[in-house]
């Protein structure tokens, strides 16, 4: 109960800072008068997200859509594949060298070459966030599943316990925590490889929205997309962690 | 004859690798356990008890180069006896899985062996109330003290009814009024469910307080120094100013200083 109430807290907290700062974002440019063009009021930012609402939202679920898929399935194949790995020591090193091979190269990098193979649409925007997110995921889940306390695995073999026991009963419910963590933080990993692989060229999205509008000198518009892009990520990550929250009832952190 | 011992060691002696070198762990070891007996092992810290412990249970030995001599579980070797469940082991760290409340906990070996639903909330109500933790039934192990977490570790051991007990140092963790506390706890336990206790400890106070026999070590390689039987009658007092009591721990406390030099 405290920790709700904390929590509700914490919340109020955070939307209150930031009104004060936009209060302080625009008395600060009417004191000085600073030119409008040049840094646009929250205002105005906010008037334009409320005034053409439904264009920016329409690009941002577009977005969205990359987002979303690519992190469920970025996070989910870097499981599998890790649970599928795990007891297969020689193997795992090896696939574990190859990944860190492929990680040091940016990913958004490759996307021009994806862009060539699976044009610049949806599906390589999900492959570019999945990729992204697949690493992080894959490697926490690994050492998470390979390194379980040895005091546990030797009770577990005085019960004369099958890997497959261990598994259900150890190895994998003492690795949610580590992994729930890693799939939260990759919420904003996703974010922004999605809306940067937009900006390497797509069909649509806000990324694309804001390359086009900044082209015609829109900045309200820009910045209206760019809170947009805000809101919708901060939704998407206290989403996850309330759902951390409602699944690891036994850590306090 | 041979049926009446729960643990048998003859002429046990461990080679371990260190650094690529063999080194002798343990040299020349010979004991014997009665059935329903409580002993306890002391040494000087590093003298190989957790690794007789381990030998002893059955695990899986790391590093280890060579280990000759018989060790005797219930009349098997420790793997077999571990594979059919006669031992239970309690660790110098309760171990527990966090996520878990105490029932189930408890209920974990019997799961894991399969135990049917009723028999066992029936088991792990019968061991709850044996160590008197049936308030705290639906508490995580983060929400209990050290000395309540060890209890439920206890109750865990007990739960699929194992023949030998091995605790490795299990309240060394523990501040002096909670050891002392969970010291009558484990006598309580021992004489209501009547196993055989190998207990290791490097506390002269509660080796001769707890056990009927006190094994004493000698240092790397170590060998059995002293074995010395505490005819004490249970329960039994430390407060009271017992001359007996105080001869013993002095007794222990002159071999160990003699292994120990």
């Amino acid at each position: 109960m405290m920790q709700l109430v904390k929590k509700k807290n914490s919340v109020i907290y955070m939307l209150l800072s930031f009104l004060i700062f936009l209060f302080l974002w625009e008395l600060s440019l009417t004191i000085f008068d600073v030119s409008k063009t040049v840094i646009i009021r929250p205002t105005v930012i906010i008037q334009t997200l409320v005034s053409e609402y439904d264009i920016i939202l329409e690009e941002m679920l577009y977005t969205a859509k990359e987002v979303l898929l690519g992190w469920g399935i970025g996070n989910a194949v870097g499981i599998l594949t890790a649970i599928s790995v795990y007891r297969n020591e020689e193997f795992s090193k090896k696939l574990l060298n190859l990944f860190v091979l492929v990680n040091a190269v940016p990913l958004i990098a490759l996307s021009a070459i994806l862009g060539g193979i699976l044009g610049t649409g949806l599906e390589q925007k999900v492959l570019i966030v999945s990729l992204v997110v697949f690493f992080p995921t894959f490697l926490t889940a690994l050492s998470q599943l390979k390194n379980t306390s040895r005091d546990s695995l030797d009770l577990f073999l005085t019960y004369a316990a099958k890997e497959r026991a261990i598994f259900k009963y150890l190895r994998f419910p003492s690795s949610i925590p580590a992994i729930l963590n890693c799939i939260k933080v990759s919420v904003i990993t996703a974010m922004f490889t999605a809306i940067t692989a937009e900006f390497f060229g797509g069909h649509g999205g806000i990324g694309i929205f804001i390359l086009s509008k900044k082209g015609l000198y829109n900045l309200p518009m820009v910045w209206a997309s760019i809170f947009c892009i805000a809101i919708f990520g901060t939704i998407f990550y206290f989403s996850v962690e309330l759902l951390q929250r409602k699944l690891v009832t036994w850590q306090k952190s | 004859m041979e049926n009446t011992k729960a643990i048998v060691v003859k002429n046990l002696e461990a080679t371990f690798t260190d650094n690529g070198e063999c080194l002798k762990v343990l040299e020349d070891i010979n004991f014997e356990l009665s059935k329903g007996s409580f002993t306890s092992i002391i040494g000087p810290s590093g003298c190989g008890k957790s690794t007789l412990f381990r030998l002893l249970s059955g695990l899986p030995m790391r590093d280890a180069c060579e280990v000759d001599g018989n060790i005797r579980v219930m009349g098997r070797s420790p793997e077999v006896a571990s594979r059919e469940r006669e031992i239970g082991l309690i660790l110098q760290r309760p171990t527990l899985l966090e996520w878990r409340d105490v029932h189930h906990n408890i209920s974990l070996p019997l799961e894991i062996m399969g135990y049917p639903k009723e028999k066992q909330d029936k088991k792990v109500k019968k061991f709850l109330k044996l160590l008197d933790l049936e308030k705290y039934a639906k508490y995580r192990p983060s929400e209990l003290s050290g000395g309540m977490q060890q209890k439920v570790s206890i109750g865990r051991a007990l739960a699929y009814d194992p023949d030998i007990l091995l605790m490795d140092e299990p309240f060394g963790a523990l501040d002096e009024i909670n050891r002392k506390k969970m010291n009558d706890e484990i006598i309580r336990v021992w004489q209501e469910t009547k196993k055989t206790i190998l207990f290791i400890t490097h506390s002269i106070d509660e080796a001769v307080y707890l056990s009927q026999r006190v094994i004493v070590l000698s240092k790397k390689p170590s060998t059995i120094h002293k074995i010395v039987k505490i005819k004490l009658p249970y329960p039994r007092n430390r407060e009271q100013n017992s001359s007996e009591y105080f001869k013993y721990i002095k007794e222990v406390r002159q071999y160990l200083n003699d292994a120990t030099c």
